[in-house]
């Protein structure tokens, strides 16, 4: 120790001068401040931002400077045998020296930096975009750190004057490759406090390798600058390779998760019910989240990774799953909390079922990602998809990544689908300002070959559009309870069904089944294509749920809960009701149906995917009641 | 390597990526011998130094030095090495009264005084920088600290070199003194082959890396010989003498015979019929002409 001290104190001691230069450069913002052109009002912030700006600027420069000379002159100088003639160890001349080299370039900086911050605190802050000094000092110490260090490897290469230097820069672009290509895909998929982490524990490694090849270099060089190289070169090379390769097998292992390491916080299972899309964070790996696309019918599944910030579903018909993710993350994506709605733009993935190895990626920007894909609608040969954003709908041809058309929105869009190749429809709600209800609903049809948007129907006062037919010829509404059935295109009412309904489908019959929810209790309602009654089917208690059709003419499933937790699957109720004959055939406690419940088409399949209150995947016959888990 | 061996050398290799700097080298230092290891620039003797301090390693071979790996064990056995290299490599920025206070910080066994006591007679004041001193001056400033740590072994590459001849006088005098009050080992390679000779037990040559020869001084000045006679051709072989050189002059001949003792040269004188010959004895300088090459003359 007394030897390390005694190198510090020596290159301390030898660079005295430095510490009157670093005193001359602290005047320098004080200097400023005394220019005619800089007003009284304004001194203050000159002076604070003179300070940091030298500060800064004269510490790096040290920090390179002396990374450059602090061993590597003695070396080129043949001067590095005055310690190694002496009882003095290779890493007590490295420690010895690093350390001076540290604490002329932290006095420097305090020298540079203080007066400035003493004398202007008050105004230090909001003049610097309110960082806190704390945090710029650490800062600057841990940048001015690895410029030492990476000067000091530059200059010992560099001074030894071997070709060795053009391998140094070819293992140098590998190791700048490798750490591309490992923190690459966490950015990609926005897990960006593992993307932090990753990338800190990287820079750590590569400072710590820098450290150690410095004292290998001393250990095993020692006076011949060639051979310092080369045990430099090897002992970092070496160090950074294993460093980058543990930092890419730990991303490697974050990206192993599959369906079965993530704790479910979403899932939905498309129309035709052969696929479903699970979400959540994987378990011990960070803040990434996986987005999964599992075939229902083979057990395989695929990573839907674009969608890690978008919300993913599925069509209407479920034969593609579709996602708007972030473009280009901005600092608000390091804090998932401080996501601010609209302000980022995002890209648009669509993963087609039938080909699930074809690009997801469509290469379609939107201006938002928070429109999500309740703004994206795709035609039915997923050759179409018009996007609805900012007061825009914009219909673009997916194989030729091109805008077909565009045209202003009168008012938001909702419910919005092709109605057939060239022509979107979608809903929209009339508002005379956005603090009150909305006083009318009106469909618009936009003509993409003519480019012409068209009104085709209103319906006045205001009703929710609860579901529509997936041909879209017929549309229920809900008015403070009653349920109208109209025609999908022009809102015509066909008839209407008095209750308090919380849910409607149409069935395929033409009929409509209702849930009901008064006081407390759920009731389902079943009628025929007039609205003429058919019967009720009384379900216990309920506050909310929904219907679907699940076998035509006879079936109907409905979801029930019993609270009003969402996320909670305890208190959801399964009830299978022959509505033919109107009776309950079976009901199951604790389940959650992951299928949508608003769709009035009919999923071939019977199987349903349901989660139980431990979060658990089971595939649930909805027939026979047997179920089998998932993964 | 015997107890008695403050170095061993063992066919040591020093390369420069294809150039053979020493090649197979052994040798042994005797503990309180003066041991002189002489060689014409590029012989390889400052590599041969770099190794035995422990500064650069060999290719191949090993370097102990009071028993130990030179290498591996360098911090520990430099405590006991006193060291003046070729080139004085102290910063030249720091004063010599600080060198010398460094210097004091880093041995455990530093006798201060001394190195005042050295410094006053070599008249070399202390608030001077090491960089401003002359090339004398620094070198015995450097012989001064070396001598600080009462090294067992006292290493000087060439510590003459570009000195003028007071200054060379006077560093040898310290060594001599220091010999003379410590019998401390030393281990000299130097260009001053007749400074060296009055000091030096025991001479080694180095040449194009091998070491062509390693004796006793005595033992080496015994056995070389400077013979002229006038004929221009004898058979020297005739008496079992090895001629080193022979070079003809007039119509005489002049040969370094390297294994010279009375009986042979009477058996050869007789063989010969030789009426007349010069016989007479041969400077450490003459000798390492002789073996180092008649080139070394230039």
């Amino acid at each position: 120790m007394t030897r390390v001290l005694a190198i510090a104190a020596r290159d301390l001691r030898q660079r005295s001068f430095v510490f009157t230069a670093a005193a001359f450069m602290a005047a320098i913002p004080f200097l400023a401040a005394l220019l005619p052109y800089t007003r009284w009002s304004s001194r203050g912030d000159v002076i604070s931002v003179g300070g940091v700006v030298v500060s800064i600027g004269f510490t790096y420069a040290l920090a390179m400077i002396l990374g450059g000379s602090f061993v590597g002159r003695d070396l080129s100088e043949r001067r590095l045998s005055f310690y190694f003639s002496k009882p003095v160890s290779a890493a007590a001349i490295w420690v010895g020296k690093l350390v001076a080299a540290v604490v002329t370039i932290g006095l420097c900086f305090g020298i540079t930096f203080l007066p400035s911050f003493l004398i202007t605190r008050r105004v230090w802050a909001p003049n610097l975009s309110g960082i806190s000094p704390a945090s710029m000092i650490m800062a600057n110490v841990t940048t001015a750190l690895c410029l030492l260090l990476v000067a000091h490897a530059g200059s010992t290469m560099v001074r030894s004057r071997s070709p060795r230097v053009a391998l140094d820069l070819l293992l140098l672009c590998a190791v700048v490759g490798g750490v591309w290509l490992t923190l690459r895909p966490l950015f990609a998929v926005r897990a960006m406090r593992l993307f932090k982490d990753v990338g800190l524990f990287i820079l750590a490694g590569l400072v710590l390798s820098v450290l150690l090849a410095g004292w290998w270099q001393l250990a095993k060089g020692r006076t011949e600058i060639r051979r310092s190289h080369s045990e430099l070169s090897r002992s970092l090379w070496i160090c950074a390779g294993a460093i980058v390769l543990i930092a890419a097998l730990y991303v490697a292992w974050v990206f192993s998760a599959g369906p079965r390491d993530i704790d479910i916080k979403m899932g939905t299972q498309n129309a035709r019910g052969d696929w479903m899309i699970l979400r959540g964070p994987a378990h011990h790996r960070g803040d990434y989240e996986a987005i999964f696309l599992v075939n229902l019918v083979n057990g395989r599944w695929m990573r839907f990774e674009p969608a890690r910030w978008g919300i993913a579903s599925f069509t209407r018909r479920g034969d593609a799953a579709v996602a708007i993710s972030p473009l280009r993350p901005g600092r608000q994506w390091n804090e998932p909390g401080r996501v601010t709605p609209g302000q980022e733009r995002g890209e648009l993935y669509v993963q087609r079922l039938d080909a699930p190895a074809s690009d997801a990626d469509t290469g379609i920007q939107t201006q938002t990602v928070w429109a999500g894909v309740a703004g994206v609608a795709l035609s039915d040969d997923l050759s179409r998809v018009a996007i609805a954003e900012r007061g825009l709908l914009s219909v673009h041809d997916l194989s030729r990544k091109a805008l077909l058309a565009s045209v202003r929105l009168p008012m938001g869009a909702h419910e919005m689908f092709f109605a057939s190749p060239d022509v979107v429809r979608f809903y929209s709600f009339e508002k005379p300002d956005l603090q009150q209800r909305p006083v009318a609903i009106h469909v618009y049809e936009f003509d993409v070959r003519s480019r012409r948007l068209q009104q085709t129907g209103e319906r006045r006062p205001f009703a929710f559009l609860v579901s529509n037919t997936a041909d879209g010829t017929t549309a229920l509404l809900n008015e403070r309870g009653t349920i109208i059935a109209a025609d999908g295109r022009t809102l015509a009412e066909r008839f209407a069904i008095a209750g308090k309904a919380r849910a409607a489908i149409v069935l395929r019959s033409g009929g409509v089944a209702t849930l009901d929810v008064s006081d407390g209790n759920g009731t389902i309602r079943v009628f025929d294509a007039r609205g003429v009654h058919l019967h009720d089917i009384a379900l216990g208690r309920a506050v909310r749920g929904g219907v679907r059709e699940i076998v035509p003419g006879k079936k109907l499933l409905a979801a029930v809960y019993r609270n009003d937790s969402f996320e909670n699957p305890r208190g959801m109720d399964l009830f299978v009701i022959d509505f033919e004959r109107g009776v309950i055939e079976r009901r199951e406690h604790e389940l959650q149906v992951l299928c949508g419940m608003r769709q009035s088409d009919v999923m071939p399949s019977l199987e349903y995917i349901v989660t139980d209150a431990s979060r658990q995947l089971w595939r649930w016959n909805a027939l026979t009641g047997v179920r089998t888990r998932l993964f | 390597m015997t107890d008695t061996n403050v170095v061993s050398i063992d066919s040591m290799t020093v390369r420069y990526g294809r150039n053979v700097a020493v090649d197979a080298v052994t040798l042994d230092v005797r503990r309180g011998t003066v041991y002189a290891l002489l060689g014409r620039n590029g012989a390889g003797k400052s590599s041969l130094v770099r190794c035995l301090v422990g500064q650069q390693k060999p290719a191949r071979g090993r370097v102990t030095m009071f028993g130990e790996d030179v290498w591996t064990r360098r911090t520990h056995l430099m405590e006991r090495v006193g060291i003046v290299p070729e080139e004085a490599d102290a910063p030249p920025e720091m004063t010599v009264g600080a060198l010398a206070s460094f210097c004091g910080e880093i041995y455990s066994r530093w006798d201060g005084n001394a190195v005042r006591e050295r410094l006053a007679r070599f008249e070399v004041k202390a608030d001077a920088r090491f960089g401003t001193l002359s090339k004398g001056q620094k070198k015995q400033v450097m012989l001064a600290l070396a001598m600080a740590v009462s090294p067992e072994l006292l290493v000087l590459d060439d510590p003459t070199l570009g000195l003028d001849v007071v200054a060379r006088k006077s560093l040898f005098d310290e060594v001599i003194s220091d010999l003379a009050d410590r019998g401390t080992t030393t281990f000299i390679t130097t260009h001053d082959l007749a400074g060296v000779e009055a000091l030096a037990d025991h001479v080694a040559i180095l040449k194009d890396g091998h070491l062509v020869l390693d004796e006793e001084m005595e033992a080496l000045k015994a056995r070389f010989r400077r013979i002229r006679f006038p004929d221009a051709s004898v058979a020297l072989a005739a008496g079992n003498l090895r001629t080193a050189s022979v070079t003809q002059w007039g119509g005489g001949t002049e040969a370094v015979v390297s294994n010279y003792d009375d009986v042979a040269f009477e058996r050869f004188r007789s063989a010969t019929s030789l009426t007349h010959a010069d016989v007479s004895p041969m400077s450490l300088e003459e000798i390492f002409i002789a073996v180092a090459g008649e080139e070394a003359r230039s």
